[in-house]
């Protein structure tokens, strides 16, 4: 920085000289610290003298640029002081002191505090001679010194805490800069590092949901099965699948837990006094109403409350079902009373009901068929198959169902320890109208187990006895669990329902699609024609998610598993669904034998997103359209027999080569003759002559108009 | 369509009130061009206009009325038109094409075009190739094929670089109906529209172009349309130096291409009117008489351009028997009953709404 002509005149008695040493050291002793290299109080300056040509001083900065000083700056500051005391500032000599910046970091600063100066020279008219000045600055100084010593050494310490902060600026830059130099270094060539680095650190940091956290645990405890054994990927899987079809994990948990106690015990010293869970986690009230309004939102249904209740009391009355079915296979014939399953038909708040108590079950089925190992075993290979209504009413069926009813097991068996459990309650042929049809498949789960945990009144949940617990979170976020949502929603729309809690009973339900949470890709059938043939029921079709999936969980996932709610035949069911892929499936029916035109509302209401997606591919109004609108479009889009925007555009033409002639406004006459159309006009004009162009969007017009080489206005 | 004669003998207008009533509607002529810039070859410019003739001028600041911002810049005048995309039915579809030709990299006619959607193009594209490779996308894409647009270049090297086809962009049948044409004929008699070479005065200036376009200005002369363009004529100020000579050359032949369209529409709407005075008529194909005159509405009619048939049919009537493309409602061409030639179907309809507008009332 070039400081011209400001200090030239100035001199530096020897008084100021002592006082600066004081302050900094002399500069002998400042150099030597400086070799010394401590970070002392005295500030590092590099601080050169030259003369230009026009004989002033220049001062030079440093290599880093951070600070420079002028030698004779802190003098002359410090005259500048004395002389802003004693004529500017004169009544508060601390005031002066505190406002006057002696020492500056900045090269600006210091150049505006010799304009100062010069200013305050200016002003008391000391520019003119230089020698009239420093006799008057002499005096002053002298004044100030004899007057107020206490002054001065407020002043120092002024200065003193200055070039401290001074320092540490300095530090602070020298730090800085070295960083950014090693910085540099070792980034040299990719700058774009740094970036990448800084955004994966946020990426790093994206909130985890529990979709995401539950799909990775599940890709790890898939690729820790298969490191190990077959025995044990396959019972967590099906553990994982029934964790999840329940809707609830820690009642699962607690059941495996307990089961994989029982099988060590067994295995190590035979004993089965094994004590089952007494607690389970149940839907308590504010669960259901989230249920409730799940079903509200997903399935656009509103079931009365009654039906919820209805609901209810058939799934826990399936448990008592199941238990006695389970716990021998006499017991479904020899212990059932009617007090037993009244009691299952009442409403959870007055019925025991129980909770999940197959561990590894899952819903499995051979097309047309259920497996049942331990029954084969006892039975030779041969199952009671009977409907609730059968064990209920029914008794003098039970032979014919013994005859009818006969599914044989086509499911290998891996392992003696996967030894599987069937329950199959299937509705006779017979007694279709009441009936309903369930086929299981537990695997992996031993009988005997079962029974000790049945034997030993095991109550999974007894809404009086066992406390209730508090809504728990994972439960209500397993409701929610969006593991599989690209696989096991179609259109978008996923619903979970306990399996366990599958109806029964023949219910007057409005029917509704279910889907289960597993690592599968649900597909609803939405094909009307082939499920009319089986009375009014609607169909998901769980697929298995991956070839791995369908070949290691061959019992696992068993082609087909058909529940039917309804009086309709066990078939199989090879519909030709364009949305099937897969003919590996689980298709849950449920039936409404009581009103067709429900059946319509039973359809799963696609996402929306993946609606607008697909009606966006055909060319239908997605914008400010709600789901329902845009299924009602699409509904009109197909019913008309159209599969894709070209069929729009092919109708849009037929439309105006054969009812132009008709119309007054003649578009077509306009169009051969290159005219401008209006765009609402005829928009309005299509409406008229086909519903479908209320649905089509407006780009899907302009691009038939523009390959058209018709022009809108 | 009636083709453009390539001489360059302009006629003169013997009835001005009779011109500037067809003038009304010849207005509808209008083309999309490429200018670039002779001392700056880098420096392009598209417009639309219906009158390239006169906004070549404006461009070059011979007519300071009319906006050539863009243009104005220093060190780019003057101006050539490289070539005019032409045939547009309606002023939207010009000015649409031009909008796509400008915006080659983002056009909607492009993008959604399957044969075009491996040439990526950018913001940042330059150059002669690439504006040519827009044109001919878009000349090509199937919202300006049904107009059978053309093409006619003012220069070799556009031509040239126009055949080379250097994006190698696919070239279907469209492009044997592009009509590609060069006029370097007469190089030198620019003094037919300007004036002699060497002949600065305004005055003779002035009054050659009065005479010898009084279509395009619509009879009046360039000076009553722009009284301050003598100041600013670019064209006789520096008459030796090669730059302003292309650039003088290149105006007289966009002006020599644009008086012959003129006229050869003129003449065939001349024809069709005269076979309307006979009263009563018949259409060719539906065999339904008429008298033009009386008939309230009129009916388009479509006529025949070729020489030595005056067959008039409904123009509906040539519609339903034109044949079209798949899926496609407006033909390209249509075919005269009478003298079996091929009608471009886009001059028939011009000419048909011509004479509805102006008869017609």
């Amino acid at each position: 920085m070039l400081l011209e002509g400001v200090q030239e005149d100035l001199t530096v008695t020897t008084t100021e000289k002592r006082r600066l040493e004081l302050l900094y050291g002399n500069e002998e002793e400042r150099e030597r610290e400086e070799k010394r290299g401590t970070n002392t109080e005295t500030p590092i300056f590099n601080i050169t003298k030259s003369t230009n040509t026009e004989g002033s001083e220049t001062e030079t900065t440093d290599v880093d640029g951070s600070l420079v000083l002028l030698e004779t700056q802190i003098p002359n500051a410090m005259e500048h002081i004395h002389t802003s005391i004693n004529n500017s500032l004169s009544s508060s000599s601390e005031n002066s002191s505190l406002d006057v910046p002696i020492v500056s970091t900045e090269n600006d600063s210091t150049t505006n505090n010799l304009q100062k100066y010069e200013d305050l020279e200016k002003k008391n008219n000391l520019n003119n001679k230089t020698s009239q000045r420093n006799d008057i600055c002499e005096e002053e100084k002298n004044e100030i010194e004899n007057d107020d010593a206490n002054d001065l050494v407020f002043i120092n310490t002024q200065i003193h805490g200055k070039l401290e902060e001074l320092n540490d600026k300095c530090n602070r830059i020298k730090r800085f800069k070295s960083n950014l130099q090693s910085y540099n270094h070792d980034n040299s060539g990719n700058t774009n590092k740094a970036i990448c680095k800084e955004s994966s650190f946020f990426k790093k940091k994206d909130l985890k949901t529990i979709t995401s956290i539950n799909t990775m645990n599940y890709l790890n405890n898939k690729t820790n099965n298969n490191r190990k054994g077959n025995n044990i990927r396959r019972d967590s899987k099906s553990s994982k699948v029934i964790a999840l079809l329940s809707g609830k994990k820690n009642k699962i948990k607690d059941v495996f837990d307990k089961i994989l106690l029982k099988k060590d015990n067994t295995d190590n010293t035979n004993e089965t006094n094994v004590s089952l869970p007494r607690e389970r986690t149940t839907y308590d009230e504010d669960e259901w109403l989230f249920i409730l309004q799940l079903m509200k939102e997903n399935l656009m249904i509103q079931p009365s409350k009654e039906e919820i209740l209805t609901l209810r009391k058939e799934l826990y009355s399936e448990y008592v079902n199941k238990r006695l079915c389970n716990a021998s296979n006499d017991a479904c014939e020899q212990s059932e009373s009617p007090l037993i399953w009244e009691k299952s038909q009442d409403i959870p708040e007055t019925s025991i009901l129980y909770e999940l108590y197959n561990e590894n079950c899952s819903i499995s089925a051979a097309t047309g068929t259920s497996t049942s190992r331990n029954n084969q075993n006892r039975n030779n290979n041969s199952n009671i198959l009977m409907s609730l209504s059968q064990a209920m009413y029914d008794n003098d069926t039970k032979s014919k169902d013994e005859e009818t009813n006969t599914y044989t097991n086509n499911i290998p068996i891996d392992s003696q320890e996967s030894l599987s459990s069937d329950l199959s309650v299937i509705e006779n042929s017979t007694a279709e109208e009441e009936g309903s049809k369930i086929f299981f498949d537990e695997k992996g789960s031993n009988l005997d187990t079962l029974n000790t945990m049945l034997n030993n009144d095991t109550q999974f949940y007894t809404p009086f006895e066992t406390p209730f617990r508090s809504p728990s979170k994972s439960a209500i976020n397993s409701l929610k669990n969006d593991d599989d949502d690209k696989n096991s929603t179609y259109n978008g729309i996923k619903i979970q329902v306990p399996a366990t809690r599958t109806n029964t009973i023949g219910s007057t339900l409005a029917p509704c699609d279910l889907s289960f949470p597993i690592t599968t890709d649900i597909i609803a059938n939405d094909n009307r024609k082939d499920t009319e043939n089986t009375s009014s029921t609607s169909s998901i079709s769980v697929i298995p998610d991956s070839q791995d999936d369908e070949q290691d969980d061959t019992t696992l996932f068993i082609q087909e598993a058909e529940v039917f709610i309804s009086p309709v035949k066990v078939e199989n069911r090879n519909r030709n669904s364009p949305l099937k892929t897969n003919s590996d499936k689980i298709t849950l029916f449920v039936a409404d034998s009581n009103t067709d035109s429900s059946k319509k509302d039973s359809t799963p209401p696609p996402k929306a997103s993946e609606l607008r997606i697909q009606l966006k591919e055909i060319g239908l109004k997605t914008r400010n359209s709600s789901t329902s609108i845009m299924l009602e479009s699409l509904e009109l889009f197909r019913s008309q027999s159209y599969s894709s925007k070209n069929d729009i555009f092919d109708e849009i033409t037929k439309i105006l080569l054969l009812k132009s002639d008709n119309d007054e406004e003649d578009f077509l006459q306009k169009i051969y003759c290159f005219q401008p159309l209006s765009f609402n006009a005829f928009h309005t004009y299509l409406k008229l002559h086909n519903s479908i162009f209320q649905f089509v969007d407006e780009s899907t017009i302009k691009e038939w108009a523009d390959n058209q080489g018709i022009c809108f206005k | 369509m009636p083709s453009v004669s390539k001489s360059s003998s302009p006629k003169k207008s013997q009835d001005k009130n009779n011109d500037n009533k067809k003038i009304s509607s010849l207005s509808e002529f209008y083309c999309c061009y490429l200018l670039r810039s002779i001392r700056k070859t880098q420096s392009f410019y598209i417009g639309s206009t219906p009158n390239p003739y006169r906004r070549l001028r404006q461009h070059n600041g011979e007519l300071t009325r009319g906006g050539a911002y863009r243009t104005k810049r220093q060190g780019t005048r003057p101006w050539e038109m490289c070539f005019i995309v032409y045939g547009f039915p309606n002023k939207n579809s010009a000015l649409q094409f031009e909008h796509a030709w400008q915006h080659i990299y983002e056009s909607r006619f492009i993008t959604n075009n399957d044969e075009y959607k491996n040439y990526k193009f950018t913001k940042s594209s330059r150059g002669l190739h690439f504006k040519i490779a827009g044109a001919r996308m878009l000349v090509h894409c199937d919202h300006f094929k049904i107009m059978n647009l053309k093409i006619r270049c003012f220069n070799k090297s556009f031509y040239e670089a126009w055949k080379t086809n250097k994006y190698k962009l696919p070239c279907n049948d469209a492009e044997n109906r592009l009509f590609l044409d060069i006029e370097l004929e007469n190089n030198d008699d620019l003094d037919i529209v300007r004036g002699k070479c060497g002949e600065t005065q305004s005055q003779n200036i002035t009054k050659s172009t009065q005479d010898l376009n009084p279509l395009i200005n619509d009879g009046k002369s360039p000076r009553e349309e722009d009284p301050s363009s003598s100041e600013n004529d670019l064209y006789v100020s520096d008459i030796n130096d090669p730059v302003i000579k292309i650039a003088r050359k290149n105006l007289k032949l966009v002006y020599t291409f644009y008086l012959n369209y003129v006229d050869d529409l003129k003449n065939y709407y001349e024809k069709s009117e005269k076979s309307l005075i006979y009263g009563e008529l018949s259409c060719e194909l539906c065999h339904t008489s008429f008298n033009y005159m009386d008939e309230k509405p009129k009916p388009k009619l479509a006529f025949c351009y070729h020489e030595n048939c005056n067959s008039i049919s409904h123009l509906h009537c040539l519609y339903k028997h034109s044949t079209k493309s798949a899926g496609k409602l407006v033909p390209i061409e249509a075919k005269c009953h009478r003298c079996d030639n091929v009608l471009e179907w886009i001059s028939v309809v011009k000419n048909s709404i011509e004479i509805k507008n102006i008869l017609g009332n």
